[in-house]
Order: C-alpha cells, then structure tokens, then sequence
C-alpha cells in the first residue's frame, strides 16, 4: 500500500499528461494547465524549499555538534542564513532593497568567479583532449585546430577555405554524431516515461 | 615666524574649513547637476482631456542613470509612483528631451501594493515621494473625485466572490452594488478633464540611488479639439452615379465620434488653408454630403453617396471632411479634390472563406481571401559571374492550405525567353538558380510563380514578380509590384471587418497588403472583467460610509451598518451582467449576479415591456401612416422583447435555478456563446476611394456568425501517437518476452562495469564516495534514471560500509534520494550505518553548488565521484577538481554539451541514452532488459526511416517526408 498509491498518483498523473501533449483543448491547456497545475505547483514549490531548508540546518548542526572538520564553517551558513532572510523578510526582495544589494554584490560576483574559473579548466581538458596518443585523438586535435583557427582572422589569412572547413566539419560529422546522441537520448527518454507509467521504473519512490 | 602648536592647529583648522567648504560646494554642484532639467508638465493635445504629457532634458551620460522615475500625485506633498523609463547607463539618452504621456490607464490600486503609506527609500520622514498607493481603498476612496476608476479582476472572481452593497436598505427601489475587496482586484485610474495633478521625475542612478527629485509642478487636462484628418480621397464614378469617399483617421483618434462629409466651392487647396484657419462654419458655405458614426476610429472608414445623374456636376468639386469629437469639437480635412473613374476601376470584389484554426484550444478563426500566395524575398550572387543564386521566398498560406510543388520559372525581361524553370518540392524558402552563362545579370529577371495543392489551385493562378538590379545592394531584388494573374495588386488592401451578434457595427480588426491572403483572428475566452468603479464604501463605527461618483462630483452618504454586511473598505460596481443574446428577436438581456436582483430585473423587463406597448397601442389612434408603421415597428419590438423573458429556454432555465452558483455557471455559458460569436467582411481598396466590400455570408437572410472550435486531438502528432504506440508494443513484447526466460545480450558498457571496481578501491582506501544528480529536477528522465544507479551504488556502499554523500541541487529530489539510500541500507542488512545527513540539500544556484561540492570533495579526499544526470556548465569545474584530487570519475549524461568534457577529464563516460540503460544493466530485471531491448530495436527502425526518407527525396518524392513532424 506504501508503494501503490504513489504508484497509482504517479501513473495517472503521467496519463494526464501524454493528454495533454496530444491534445490542445481548452480544458486541458487552460483549465488543467494554466489554471490548475501551475498555480499548484507554484504553491507546492515552496513547501518544498522548506525540506531543504531543514536538510542544510539539521546537516550543519550535526556538523557542528560532532565537530567534524571545518566545523566553523557552518555558522558562516547560519549567519548568512540569517541575514538573507532578514533582509528578504524586513526590506523586501525588490530593486534596491538590502537582499538585492547582497544579492548583486555578493552572490552574483562569487558566481562569475566561479564561471570565469571555467576558461581555465576548459583549457586544461583541451590540453588533455588534444595529446595526440592515437590516430583518433589527432583527428581530433586537427578537427580542433581547423574549428579554432577558422573563428579569428588570422584562420581566413592562413586560407580562405579555413572558415568553410571549418563550417563542414560543425555541420556534418560533429551534428551527425550529435543527432545520432540526441536520438539516443530521446528514445530513452520515451523508453524511461513508458517505464514509469508501466509501473516497471519505481526507482523514483526510494529503491527498487 | 615660527610653526608652534596654536599656529599648526589655526592653519589646519583653515585647511580643514576650506576643504569642507569646497566638498561641500563640489557637492551642492553635483546635487544640482543630478536633477533633471526643463522639466514641464502639459496638456496632451488633441485629445478628450484624459491625458498630460512631461518633458525633461535627461542628465549626462556620466551620471550613469539606468531610469527614471515618474511620481504623480493629487497634492504637492504626497506623490506616489507612477512608471519607470528605462534608459541604457553605458549609452545614456541620445535625445535632448524625454518625454512621458500619461493618458493611459495606471494603477491605483493592486495587490502586490504595499498595504499603507510607505516613503520611497532614502526620504527623509517629511520627504514627498511614496511608493505606489497603498493598497487600501479608504485611500483610493479620496481620490475618486480625481480618477476615472475601472475595476479589473479575474471573471470568476468577480461572478463568485462579489458580495451585495445596498445604498438603502429602506428605500422602496433597491439600489444595489456589486462589492470586492482590495485584494480581489485591481483598481485602474484616468485621469479626469479639469482635475490638478502634480508630477515630479527623478533619476536612478547605477548604484540604485535616488537622485534628487526634479521641482514638482502640475498640470490640468482639458480636451481639445481633435487632429485633422490627415487625407480624404474622393471618386467620382461616372457610370454608377456614385459619389466614393476615403480617409484616413489621425494618430490620436479615441475620442472621435463622427464625421460629415462637406462639398464647398471650388477653391484651390491653398485657399482652403487660409480659410480653414479661421475656423469656418459649413453649415452657411457648404453642402452636406455624407455623415455618419466613426467609432473611436474602428468604424468603417468609407462611404459611398449614390448621386444618381446629378454626379456629372461633382467631377470639378471640391470636398472637405469634418470629425467631430464626443464633445462637440471639430476639425477639417484638407481639400480634396475627385478622381473621375468607372466601375472598371475597381478592384474585384473579394471571395472570402471563414476556416477554424486547426489543433488550437479554440481561441482563433482565419478569414481567408485568396489562393496560397508565394513571393520572392532577397537573392544573393553564389559566384564571382553573378549566374548562380540563392533566390529566397516565402510562402503566405492557412493551417488548412496545402501546397504540394511550386513552379518558379524565370525568363529574360527583354526577350521574354525563359532562363530557368525550377520545381520546388521540399519547401525550404530557398532555390538555387543557374542564369545561362554571359548573361548580364544587372538586366533583371522577371520570375512567374505557380503551384499547385489543395484546396485545388486554378492552374491559370499566377504571382509574378520583378527582379531588378540594386545597384547599391549589388544584387538583384524584387520590384514593389506584385502581379496576381497579371494585375498589379501591391497597392490593394484587404481590409477585414467583424460584427459581434448583439452589435450592427462592422469594426475593422486589420488591414492587410496583397502579400498576405488571410488573417488568423483572435477570440479569447472571457477571463477578466472589466467594470467602472462606481463609489468606495467601508465601515466606521456602525455607520458604513459610501462614497459615490456621479456627474455631479462624488457625493459621501453615511447609514448605520446592518448586521452581517461587510465591513471591509470595497469597490461598488454595477451589479448588472449581460447574459444572452436572443437572435431570432434580437434581444440582448441582461441579468443581476444576486438572485433577488436578477428576478427583479426580469420582472421589470417585462413590466416596462407591457407598459410600453400599452402606450404605443394609445398613440395608434389618429396616427398618420408613416407614424403608424412605425408605432407598429416598435411594438414589434416590444412583443420580442416580452416573447424572450416569458419565453426563452436560457433564460428561464436560469431563472429557475435555485442556486446562483449554477445560475452563475449558466450566465457565464450564454455569454461566452454569444460573444465569441462573430461575422466578417473583407474590404478590398487602393485606400484613396476605389473599395468594393465582400458580399455577406448570409443564410435565410441572417448574418453567419463563426465560433472558432477548442480541438481535442492535435492533428500533427497522428504520426508521433503512432509511433509511440508501436514502441509501445514493441517494449510490451519484450517485456513480455523476457518475463517467459528469453535472456537477451546487452554490449558490455565499460563505465557500468567499472562501478563496482570503483566502490571497491574507496572501501580498500577508507574514504568516502561522492554521487552528484546534477542540476536536473524531479521531472528530468536524466534524474530518475540517475536515481536507479544511485540505488545500487549505495546498495554496494552499505554493504562494504562505505561512506556515500549524496549533495542534492533540488530539494524536492533530495527526500527521494534519502529515501533511496536508506532503502539500499535496509535491503543489505545495514539500517544501522545509514546517516541521513550524508544526502542533504546543498543549493540550487549552479556556481553556489559547484563551490560546495568542490569543497566537499577536497576536505574528505574523496576516492569515488559519480556524476550521474543533467549537467551544465558546473560539470567541467568539479569534475577537474575531482581530478585533482585523484579521484576515480564515472559519469553520465544526455547533456550533449557536457559529454566532451566528461570524456576528457573522467575515467569513465555513460553517453546519452547508456545512462537510460544503466538501471537496466546493473539490475539484469528482466522487465529492464526487454525495454533496453526493444529501445534498441525502435532505434533500427527510425534508422530504417531515415534511409529510406533520404532515398525517396532524392526522387523528389515527399510524401515520408512531409508525414514526419518538423517539431
């Protein structure tokens, strides 16, 4: 009973669903979708937060009572913590109000650092991926080299067939491989949905 | 002179008074040069006085302002906002004046308002700049006086929610008020004529700063007169006898009410002018031609006088138009002065059709004017000889046309010999045309265009075009003539018209140009309504307190409060709602939201109906003719009036409902079939006087009125409803086929292999194991067969007792995936070692979470990852992070995006759909292995298609193609 009720939920929901990719009808794309699932699941992904929340706070405790390594750490969390949702609570979350100033101040320039970081490490997979240990690793060094010299202009200096080799190389083998991937991932995409709706994937529900 | 302590101390006081006097002074410099200048506030012109424009000179670029701000308010010293105008800081404003109208509807009042006075941040406690009005309607009730108010809320709110507000319960006729609270609704305010408002604008800066406001200055809208208009065409038809007008309407056109149409004295325009100056009365020096309703400008915009033999004396005339507005305020047309035509002059009169939009959820209608129309675009040279072209067209057509081939034949424009006929049997908007060597391409190409379809298209049915060298493009592009079966048909406009059922007016929807043959019409289900605020009432004490906004001004009326009304500050509306529409006597009746009201209504219907015609029936005696048919006319009208309240099936299935919500349901029912009913007419002109109208689409002499139809079944997806029924079946048959003991051989996949190798070295190594879902939600299949890996990962984990920490990027994925790992811990004996904290919420921001698991994965030295599910540009960052650390790496995804750099810096790599596989593959069920299986097989078939496709076109046969969804 644990397991079929959610079962059942699930594959009706599911049903409800494949109507509604199939069907433009009104009831369901406006009083189903619109009217009744989206405000729903708006209301719904709050509560849902809320799990998260007490995750990281019982998580941090934890941490702090064992005083497992780095253990200070975690009231930085609970300080943050704090002062964001003071902020968010008392000045409200509009322009200009102290939750955006954190927010444009402190977490937006932590994250372009952490993305800038990327250039850095994606030259150093690409120094990785282009060691030419075996021939199919120099065709893709050279297929590299051609695709990257074609996007500056020193690529049309060297030859001016440079950037339609390099176009051929984007448009043909590496979308056929890309294609051939997607179609891959569609299909078990469609095989995963049908799994679910034939009750045969239940991973969903916490184990076999 | 020596430097002692009182000297230094005197000197640096003076250093210090000075550079405070210069900061100081440098600062009130800057706090002037931060207001905006040349402010003003004025009447906007032309208008019904609802409407005051602000003008400013924006600040320099190097204030780095990203808005500014408008405030209004009804006193000096309370301003409230009003708008944001945002401008680029990097770029400022290239104008020297910016400019804001206020004469469209604005807030008064809304739900996400603040709920009392709140000042605008940074001012001062006396300062005068509020944020919006609080959304409290004791307030919006002091500036009823000032505001035109609409009432805007959700239709069943205001059908359910509205409550009853009488004026006086003890009065003999009940005077009553439909009623929402603040937060049902949100109340919307014009300005009114003759009011004072006061304005202030103030810039933002970069750093969210509020610089300081500009002086507050007012302003009072008056209605003008309104804008001439801007042309007046006029025909004279020779053979007809028919006098033809056309106009055109000025850019502000919402208070326009009628026109007259005036013959003068011949005179040259120039005369005209002078005259017109002085604001001539027509009555005395002109004739009255023509005259009629323009409708805020949504009316017919032509007319036609027949003049009969008397049109000879109108070919030298002179024509003048007049508009008048709903104020009585006029304006003059320029002179016009008549083309003399025929009939033959006309442009053929429009064959039109009405389709319904084909697999929408019933909110769209095509009027449809004209075969399929194709017209070429732009054409780019492929080679240094200019004989090779891409020519790129589009095809104009309905859901519901069909066009197989296209036949594009071009030839020489000076011999007329045929240069290249092309057929097009893959619409891709582009062919490739090859001109004969040496020809001189800067002569042109003239191109005829033919197709064929269906609905069938006349083979006769031909669009040509011109295409002509650009010098300064250096390519050939197509003439502004379109020729549809040789008649030049760029300068004809399809004009189309609809007419509600309960309405004669045709209103014009759109105006169309010859390249388009139809229009798709837009009739949305009723979801607001709209209503005008007709007082504020609240309780004080035990009075309730209304104030009510009549032509006079808005009166304030007090009553003791009755038991069991609401108290809280509500809007009153009018309570009454149109219901149904009876179309055999041509009633529109209407209803009340409150039962007691809509009986009342009903049976006073009726009674004015029988009064009525007790009069009428009074007035026959001694009437003359003329009065006597028209007598009869109206009782008529009257006994059709009496038939549809005593007799109407609708109407008195309503009436006889006992509970006004059902009766409420009905409303809304009737009203929605009979608003969304609609009938169409296609004008065709040259927009100067040559328009011919569609003929009606009649049946028994009635107008047909269309309805578009909410489709149940998406017509495109028969193909993918089929194919997912075959993988159906075909996975079904698998299943099937394994549960009988079949065993089926699955290609080893190295990273699922390797799993347990990697469980084994972190047991051996005595550190923990990461497994990472990604960013992907509850709803991703990445994630859900992301969750049957995780399943057995910690299966093997429990077992060997090794610690797994599961971070989790959404919080609803990580109750499951705790639910999972403590089920894995179960299922090998071990509930014991299961610690919830090990799989926990870490966050949803993507660089936030790299930054944790980064962290987590150097402080426990980690000797497994697994990064299994929806992955973006987080993926590189932690997984060279895992790599630095040594760890062993198995990861997988269908992010294409992600899969190279997964490759290069993991040990392992689960592409795609081998991630589908995984919990198939490591659980060898049966079940799993057929649906692996049956993927595999599904996957041939597409492949078989697709060769099979790619075949079939390279013999121009399309009919696979066109089967297969493009979406």
């Amino acid at each position: 009973m644990k397991k079929t009720i959610p079962l059942l939920i699930v594959i009706l929901g599911g049903l409800v669903w494949v109507a509604w990719a199939f069907s433009p009808h009104y009831v369901l794309q406006e009083v189903f979708y619109n009217q009744f699932y989206l405000p729903w699941a708006y209301a719904s992904s709050s509560f849902g937060m809320l799990l998260g929340v007490i995750s990281l706070t019982m998580m941090h405790t934890n941490k702090i009572k064992r005083r497992a390594p780095k253990w200070q750490y975690s009231y930085f969390f609970f300080g943050s913590f704090l002062i964001t949702c003071i902020a968010g609570f008392v000045g409200g979350i509009q322009k200009g109000s102290l939750f955006m100033w954190m927010f444009e101040n402190v977490q937006m320039p932590m994250s372009a650092t952490m993305f800038s970081l990327l250039a850095f490490y994606m030259a150093s997979a690409a120094y990785k991926a282009f060691r030419a240990r075996s021939p199919e690793a120099t065709v893709l060094l050279v297929a590299a080299i051609v695709v990257m010299l074609a996007q500056v202009p020193l690529g049309v200096k060297i030859s001016r067939h440079l950037p339609a080799i390099s176009q051929w190389i984007l448009d043909v083998p590496n979308l056929a491989s890309k294609r051939g991937i997607m179609l891959g991932v569609g299909l078990g995409s469609v095989a995963t949905s049908l799994k679910i709706l034939l009750g045969i994937e239940r991973s969903y529900l916490g184990g076999d | 002179m020596r430097l002692d302590k009182r000297r230094l101390i005197l000197i640096l006081l003076s250093v210090f008074i000075l550079g405070l006097t210069l900061i100081t002074a440098q600062k009130q410099e800057n706090k002037d040069e931060n207001v905006v200048a040349d402010f003003s506030v004025s009447d906007v012109p032309a208008d019904d006085g609802s409407g005051l424009m602000l003008s400013w000179k924006p600040l320099d670029r190097s204030k780095r302002i990203i808005e500014y701000r408008v405030y209004r308010g009804i006193k000096p010293d309370q301003l409230f906002f009003l708008e944001t105008i945002q401008v680029n800081p990097k770029s400022g404003v290239a104008s020297d004046v910016m400019y804001y109208y206020d004469n469209s509807a604005s807030e008064l009042s809304d739900p996400s308002f603040p709920s009392k006075l709140k000042l605008e941040k940074g001012q001062p406690e006396n300062g005068i700049l509020y944020r919006q009005p609080p959304r409290d309607l004791k307030f919006t009730a002091t500036l009823l006086e000032h505001f035109q108010m609409i009432s805007l809320s959700k239709r069943n709110d205001f059908y359910r929610k509205s409550k009853e507000v009488i004026e006086d319960p003890e009065a003999d006729e009940i005077s009553s008020y439909a009623a929402l609270k603040a937060n049902q609704q949100t109340v919307l305010g014009m300005l009114k004529p003759g009011q004072k408002y006061y304005y202030t604008v103030v810039a933002v800066d970069e750093r969210q700063r509020l610089l300081p406001n500009s002086p507050v200055l007012d302003g009072t809208p008056v209605p003008n007169a309104p804008d001439e208009s801007p042309a007046l065409h006029s025909v004279v038809m020779e053979d007809t006898g028919e006098l033809r007008f056309e106009w055109e309407y000025p850019i502000y056109k919402g208070a326009l009410n009628t026109y007259r149409i005036w013959q003068v004295a011949n005179m040259t325009p120039e005369t005209w002018q002078t005259i017109k100056a002085t604001s001539p009365n027509l009555e005395g020096m002109g004739r009255l031609i023509a005259q009629g309703a323009v409708g805020s400008g949504s009316l017919p915009n032509y007319t036609k006088v027949d003049m009969g033999e008397e049109i000879a004396s109108f070919k030298d005339a002179s024509f003048v138009m007049e508009l008048v507005d709903y104020y009585g305020a006029s304006s003059l047309s320029p002179l016009s002065q008549p083309r003399v035509l025929t009939s033959s002059a006309l442009p053929p009169r429009t064959d039109f059709s009405v389709e319904d939009k084909p697999n929408d959820k019933g909110d769209r209608l095509t009027v449809v004017w004209d075969n399929p129309i194709v017209f070429i675009v732009k054409t780019t040279s492929l080679n240094k000889d200019n004989t090779r072209l891409r020519v790129n067209y589009q095809l104009n057509k309905t859901d519901n046309q069909e066009v197989d081939d296209i036949w594009f034949s071009f030839s020489d424009p000076e011999t007329g010999e045929e240069l290249s006929t092309i057929k097009e049997f893959y619409r891709d908007n582009s062919i490739i045309l090859k001109l004969p060597k040496g020809y001189d391409f800067k002569k042109g190409v003239k191109s005829a265009i033919r197709m064929s379809g269906k609905p069938e298209i006349p083979q006769d049915y031909v669009i040509e075009q011109d295409l002509e060298y650009d010098p300064s493009m250096m390519a050939l592009l197509p003439g502004k003539a379109l020729y549809r079966n040789g008649r030049d048909v760029s300068r004809i406009y399809n004009v189309v018209y609809r007419r509600y059922m309960h309405s004669p007016a045709w209103r014009m929807i759109m105006r169309n140009t010859s390249f388009d043959n139809s229009l798709d019409v837009s009739i949305p289900y009723g979801s607001n309504a709209q209503k005008l605020v007709q007082g504020i009432s609240y309780a004080e004490g035990d009075s309730l307190i209304m104030h009510l906004a009549g032509p006079a001004g808005v009166e304030r009326k007090a009553r003791p409060l009755v038991s069991g009304e609401r108290k809280a500050p509500v809007t009153l509306m009018s309570h009454e709602v149109d219901f149904t529409w009876d179309a055999e006597n041509e009633v529109l009746v209407r209803t009340s939201l409150f039962p007691d009201r809509a009986k009342e209504m009903h049976e006073k219907s009726i009674a004015d109906a029988q009064a009525r015609i007790s009069e009428l029936e009074a007035q026959k005696e001694g009437a003359d003719e003329a009065t006597l048919a028209q007598i009869t006319a109206e009782i008529t009208r009257q006994q059709g009036i009496l038939k549809v309240y005593n007799e109407n099936k609708i109407v008195q299935d309503a009436l006889n409902t006992r509970s006004n919500g059902s009766r409420l349901r009905k409303v809304l029912k009737a009203s929605d079939d009979y608003m969304r009913r609609q009938a169409f007419m296609v004008v065709k002109t040259d927009s100067k006087g040559l328009f011919v109208e569609s003929l009606p689409q009649m049946e028994n002499e009635k107008y047909i009125y269309h309805t578009p139809i909410s489709n149940w079944f998406d017509q495109n997806k028969w193909v993918t409803l089929f194919t997912t029924l075959l993988f159906f079946g075909i996975v079904v048959a698998f299943v099937t086929m394994a549960k009988r003991g079949k065993e089926f051989y699955i290609r080893p996949i190295a990273g699922l292999q390797e799993i347990d190798n990697a469980i084994g070295r972190a047991t051996e190594m005595g550190r923990p194991m990461l497994y990472c879902m990604g960013n992907g939600s509850i709803s991703d299949v990445a994630t859900i067969a992301s969750m049957g890996i995780l399943s057995l990962v910690a299966k093997r984990a429990a077992e060997y007792d090794t610690k797994l920490i599961v971070p989790c990027y959404d919080f609803l994925v990580m109750p499951i995936a705790q639910e999972i790992v403590r089920e894995a811990h179960y299922a090998v004996g071990r509930p014991d070692t299961y610690d919830r904290n090990n799989v926990f919420y870490l966050t949803n921001v993507q660089f936030a979470y790299v930054a944790g698991v980064n962290g987590i994965m150097i402080r426990e030295r980690m000797a497994t990852n697994f990064f299994m599910g929806m992955f973006a540009a987080e993926a590189l960052l932690m997984t060279e992070t895992g790599n630095a650390v040594g760890s062993v790496q198995i990861a997988g995804t269908d992010a294409i995006t992600q899969i190279p750099f997964f490759i290069t810096t993991c040990d392992y790599t689960l592409i795609g759909e081998e991630l589908y596989a995984a919990s198939a593959y490591l659980n060898r069920e049966p079940m799993l292995l057929g649906t692996l299986k049956a993927q595999d097989y599904f996957k041939f078939f597409i492949f078989s298609i697709v060769i099979v496709g790619a075949i079939l076109s390279s013999f121009q046969i399309t009919g696979l193609t066109t089967l297969l969804p493009e979406k």
